[in-house]
């Protein structure tokens, strides 16, 4: 049975990876734009180190992961709804649904393939940030593991959480497009928004956003949250897209 | 209905009282079925009459209102999993990632079935023809290829049963052939295949059996030669078939005479006149009146006639 299910993630994964302009929209994206950011600050630093403060230290690779948080959505929100939508766009959805194999197993699956295709890209990203961050540090102070880790946990936990979002999301709507629209409006645009908005107070702690900066360690202006609070508010994100794509896979009639 | 076949097996396909409904519309109504196993089964019926409804939710792809059915013995939906593991299935048009190749395609549905699946394909493309161009991508397909990698799909379930939903729909008539010999071989094989069409001719060259399904209901279903069974009737082609007509409408035996396009066409009374006799008594006749005789042949009755004939009827029922 776990056998079946990996074949079926396999399975998953590979109709991703063979979408060759998605994923090099990606890795540039989660990887490569860090990369040219560090590269760009690096140069800067070399050509007037009097003026221009190193390309590494915590600083740095504070703003990075904030960087990558957003764009982390982007990349989620894409491979997120071309994994929940692409069986259903290509037309071989009712195929594998005839197939007899559960309905619930097939959403699975997409869900683990995007998500584990999402964390990888970010988790490259994340390593390239890192460890641009030990090496240039320079005169400034390099982040600790600790801090490293922390920021990361955040990242990840953002990107999992909006690739779970754009399946469920997408198994709903059967199209990529719309999805990737909404999802990339609603976590880079409107939650930024939301989020610095003060009367809202600690309402806003239902942002996945700002759950993602507490887990980072960062503050926001007015906003007190617990960790556990914020965990709390990424699980029930991922949990609430899990059970409303679950749900619709198993009852939409195809 | 009797719970099994004459072999002792349930039938491929069973449903009762099935109906389903779209709001007001009912797309299917009452709906009982027999498909009996290892035959070819043609599902017969004009454009929405109903026929990708059933298959539809034969498949599991959607939910009945109210009625059963079961597939290979298997309740659906209680037991989809079980009873769709040995039907292999195309719906409309064969549909798959154009992205990937048609090796790929199918490892993904074998990844799906799981099981031996994965062991069938090599032996799945061959089976088609389509070995040596599996590697290619599938957008660079024509729907011949497609549709035969279709079957491939199928093939990777080992199927019992195979549902095809319009098959031949824009295949060209050596693909026809092609497709007409592989049913044909799964018949032989001993598997079940139901085949929806509105081709009445594919289906009465193809199949055993035949449902004409009209309006969400099933109009007749048997054998095709009790479905194309009707009153005897012989074709005579003469020079003037006016005449002719005339002459032979008097004849003993000969029930009534209708011309046509192509000559005519008389109904045989089943009063114990051979053939033979009825045959001789017309060119006799028709020589005897200086007529020159084109052809004397049976005019076979064929599931067109049928089919129109009991489609028509139902119209005029309303």
């Amino acid at each position: 049975m776990i056998d079946n299910a990996c074949q079926l993630i396999r399975a998953d994964v590979l109709k991703l990876r063979r979408r060759h302009g998605l994923i090099a929209l990606a890795i540039s994206l989660a990887v490569g734009a860090v990369a040219v950011i560090f590269a760009v600050d690096a140069i800067r630093h070399a050509s007037n180190p009097l003026h221009v403060a190193p390309a590494g230290g915590v600083r740095n690779f504070d703003n990075a992961t904030d960087f990558l948080a957003l764009i982390g959505i982007v990349v989620a929100a894409m491979i997120g709804a071309t994994a929940g939508a692409g069986d259903a766009e290509a037309g071989v959805l009712r195929d594998l649904v005839a197939s007899g194999r559960s309905r619930l197993a097939l959403f699975g699956s997409r869900a683990t393939a995007a998500s584990g295709l999402t964390l990888c890209l970010l988790a490259c990203g994340l390593l390239v940030a890192a460890v641009c961050s030990l090496t240039l540090a320079g005169s400034l102070q390099a982040p600790s593991l600790a801090h490293i880790a922390q920021r990361d946990a955040g990242v990840l936990a953002l990107g999992a959480t909006a690739t779970l979002v754009a399946v469920g999301g997408a198994t709903f709507a059967r199209s990529r497009g719309p999805v990737i629209a909404v999802v990339i409006a609603l976590g880079v645009i409107v939650s930024q928004l939301l989020l610095h908005i003060g009367f809202l107070g600690d309402l806003r702690a239902v942002l996945p956003l700002a759950a993602f900066g507490r887990i980072a360690g960062d503050t926001t202006p007015g906003l007190h949250v617990s960790l556990g609070v914020a965990i709390g508010v990424i699980a029930a994100w991922a949990l609430a897209a899990l059970g409303a794509g679950g749900w619709w896979a198993r009852r939409v009639e195809v | 209905m009797n719970n099994t076949s004459s072999d002792g097996r349930a039938p491929a396909v069973r449903t009762t009282g099935l109906t389903k409904s779209y709001g007001e519309r009912k797309a299917l109504d009452g709906v009982d079925l027999e498909v009996p196993r290892g035959v070819a089964f043609g599902f017969l019926g004009p454009n929405g009459a109903g026929k990708t409804t059933i298959i539809r939710l034969l498949l599991g792809l959607a939910w009945p209102s109210a009625g059963s059915m079961s597939v290979l013995g298997f309740r659906v939906p209680h037991e989809r999993e079980k009873a769709l593991a040995r039907v292999g299935a195309i719906i409309d048009e064969p549909r798959f990632h154009g992205h990937l190749s048609g090796l790929q395609n199918l490892e993904l549905n074998a990844a799906v079935r799981g099981g031996g699946a994965r062991a069938r394909i090599p032996a799945a493309l061959e089976r088609v023809g389509l070995g040596a161009r599996a590697g290619e991508r599938v957008g660079a397909y024509s729907l011949g290829m497609r549709q035969r990698l279709g079957i491939a799909r199928c093939l990777l379930a080992d199927p019992e049963l195979l549902i095809l939903d319009e098959p031949m729909n824009g295949l060209d008539p050596a693909g026809m052939l092609e497709f007409r010999r592989l049913i044909r071989e799964f018949v032989n094989e001993g598997r079940t295949v139901f085949l929806s069409s509105h081709l009445l001719d594919e289906v009465q060259r193809t199949c055993d059996s035949a449902a004409i399904v009209d309006q969400g209901r099933i109009v007749v279903q048997g054998p095709i030669a009790t479905l194309t069974s009707g009153p005897r009737k012989i074709a005579v082609g003469s020079d003037d078939p006016a005449r002719a007509a005339t002459l032979l409408a008097h004849l003993d035996g000969v029930q009534s005479v209708t011309v046509n396009d192509t000559g005519l066409e008389l109904s045989v009374a089943a009063n114990g006149t051979t053939d033979r006799q009825l045959v001789t008594a017309i060119v006799q006749h028709m020589l005897g009146a200086g007529l020159a005789i084109d052809r004397v042949a049976p005019a076979e009755a064929t599931l067109e006639e049928q089919f129109l004939n009991l489609t028509t009827k139902i119209e005029e029922q309303r």
